[in-house]
């Protein structure tokens, strides 16, 4: 895939930033592939060595910052303060640098990397009431309905913060089993699951549980191609959670006072 | 030289541009104080979002207003510590994206040694030793500084800080949110006498603070008073007396034994008008020059971040590799030390 033009030889170029999971990663993506990938699994360092880190993939292939079309980030849902970080970095990178920023989905990169399953299920946060969970079937080839997903798969639940004790007792009573978990809680919710004596819900292979960032720039390039980016200024994580504190509050106001 | 200061330590947003560490060209200052009032506290996660959402234009209105582009500046400081570590994170993540893309060195700047160097932006600067007494919502120490950089605390709080506890007893007695400057003015007009607050006597330590206590005590008067406008009045104004008493007791004697050439006060309650008056005396008594910062470089501000950074950078960052300045982490409780000792 080339970008218009007369020349022929101008490629959009990429730099993927994910920090959404305890997986800190950088990607630097162009129209022939993923041309280098860093990634580390480490909670705490991402602050410390995501720009070290682009800096490394940069000087790897021979990127300048200048050269650079887009930036993608993990949007979310993720960890807030990874999240946060990934966005910080990028909205500087992209301020300075006067170039856009693709948000790109989290659980679109779940399911792109999960593309050979049948069904699945996303299970993000380890706290399990602050779980954002979502399901996916694999639609059929000459479907294409509105809530069709980049990777081909159906929307069944959209990305929802539920607790996944809720989450689970959902998957319990569908007929949508069995069912592949993916997200950093993966292995924990299935084995909730067969101590709960739910069958068919199973965790996806071990590397496919925390989203990547090569996956996470090719379809940032895809979505640069389309036009679908934002500026800097607008660059914001998604959620799809509130505060702890706006949720005890929204409580207080509802139950007239009484917190449970 | 021109830097651009970035301040995310608590709850407001803040990008400055100074000239040369002294000379301010602007300083945006975006407060979220609305968003936490129904709270009644500042909350972490409601905080660290709001930054994220307001750094992009605080820094473009503070180039604008300052009248230069992003590529004449010379230097970037943003505070990495102490405060609130979410809001830090995002400061120094935009710092280092932008430092990075822009090519321009990046310091760390303490966020005490900010506020100490809000008194630096001016004509006429501190003489050293200069005695600095930062007062805010999470701090209330006396620090003193021999030249630049180098600091020595000489006296801290135990328990609260002295603007915490204004805030507090202000929000008890069903003042605004932050409380400590409604506290200010009801203080203004209330007799300190009918209630007063002695100073405590602290076990052990001859400069120390302690604040808790007589927070303790205003938050009983109140329960057991009549709750009317007068009484009121009566108790912030002997509360007030008694917290900025005690912020000042030992600076006579700070000053005798260190032979300071200057004092110098700075934070968020150094826009209390009561301890701006007696600092006033007491300097005067003392014939020593006072260095108290406008109000709106008392309070968290890029502009005191930006003269920080250009004096340390000067001492410390101008040999450091750009690889290693951005490898820079936050810390929420992040020590002051001086300049060239924590390298």
């Amino acid at each position: 895939m080339k970008l218009s033009g007369d020349t022929g030889t101008k490629t959009a170029r990429v730099l993927a930033i994910e920090t959404s999971t305890e997986l800190l990663g950088v990607a630097l993506v162009d129209d022939t592939g993923i041309r280098c990938e860093f990634t580390v699994i480490e909670p705490m360092i991402h602050s410390k060595m995501l720009v070290p880190l682009y800096i490394q993939a940069l000087e790897t292939v021979g990127w300048n910052p200048e050269d650079l079309d887009c930036l993608a980030v993990s949007a979310g849902p993720g960890s807030f303060t990874g999240l946060r970080i990934g966005f910080a970095i990028a909205q500087g990178l992209a301020f300075a640098l006067d170039k856009p920023i693709a948000k790109v989905p989290t659980f679109q990169v779940y399911l792109r990397q999960c593309a050979s399953y049948p069904r699945v299920g996303i299970v993000q946060g380890r706290a399990r009431s602050q779980t954002v969970c979502a399901l996916y079937e694999k639609a059929a080839p000459e479907a294409a309905g509105d809530s069709r997903t980049r990777s081909g798969f159906d929307e069944l639940v959209p990305p929802t913060a539920v607790d996944s004790n809720r989450f689970l007792d959902y998957l319990g009573g569908t007929p949508s089993l069995p069912v592949w978990i993916t997200g950093d809680a993966a292995e924990q919710f299935s084995k909730m699951a067969g101590e709960a004596g739910i069958e068919g819900v199973r965790p996806v292979d071990t590397h496919l549980r925390l989203p990547v960032p090569g996956i996470l720039g090719l379809i940032g390039l895809e979505m640069f191609l389309e036009g679908n980016v934002v500026d800097a200024s607008s660059a914001l994580p998604d959620y799809y959670r509130k505060s702890q504190a706006e949720v005890v509050l929204a409580r207080k106001a509802k139950k007239g006072g009484r917190v449970d | 030289m021109l830097i651009l200061g970035i301040d995310t330590s608590c709850d407001d947003t803040s990008c400055a541009v100074v000239r040369d560490g002294r000379q301010l060209l602007s300083n945006i200052v975006s407060s979220q104080t609305d968003l936490h009032a129904k709270f009644g506290g500042v909350v972490p996660e409601i905080a660290s979002r709001r930054h994220l959402e307001v750094l992009i234009p605080a820094c473009s209105e503070a180039l604008e207003q300052a009248g230069v582009a992003l590529s004449d500046i010379d230097l970037i400081a943003v505070t990495n510590g102490p405060g609130l570590l979410g809001s830090l994170l995002v400061g120094v993540g935009f710092a280092k994206g932008l430092a990075h893309a822009a090519q321009v060195p990046l310091i760390d700047v303490h966020h005490i040694a900010g506020h100490i160097y809000a008194n630096f932006l001016g004509e006429t600067l501190p003489e050293f030793p200069a005695l600095n007494l930062v007062v805010s919502g999470g701090h209330s120490e006396l620090i003193l500084m021999e030249s630049h950089g180098r600091f020595t605390v000489l006296a801290e709080t135990r328990d609260d800080a002295a603007g915490e506890v204004f805030d507090k007893v202000a929000r008890e007695i069903g003042l605004g949110f932050p409380g400590g400057p409604y506290l200010d003015r009801l203080a203004e007009k209330g007799d300190a006498d009918k209630i007063p607050f002695p100073l405590p006597r602290i076990r052990g330590s001859k400069y120390d603070y302690s604040f808790s206590g007589i927070k303790t005590r205003a938050l009983l008067e109140f329960e057991a008073g009549d709750k009317t406008e007068e009484f009121k009045r009566d108790l912030a104004a002997g509360f007030r007396k008694g917290v900025v008493d005690q912020l000042l007791n030992p600076v006579e004697e700070l000053i005798r034994e260190t032979g300071a050439r200057s004092l110098a006060i700075s934070g968020g309650v150094a826009a209390n008008m009561l301890l701006r008056r007696k600092s006033q005396e007491l300097a005067a008594k003392l014939d020593i020059p006072l260095f108290v910062p406008p109000r709106e470089l008392c309070t968290d501000n890029g502009a005191m971040i930006a003269a920080a950074g250009y004096y340390k950078y000067q001492m410390t960052g101008s040999s450091r590799p750009q690889k290693e300045n951005l490898l820079m982490e936050c810390s929420a409780g992040l020590e002051l030390q001086s300049w060239g000792e924590d390298i």
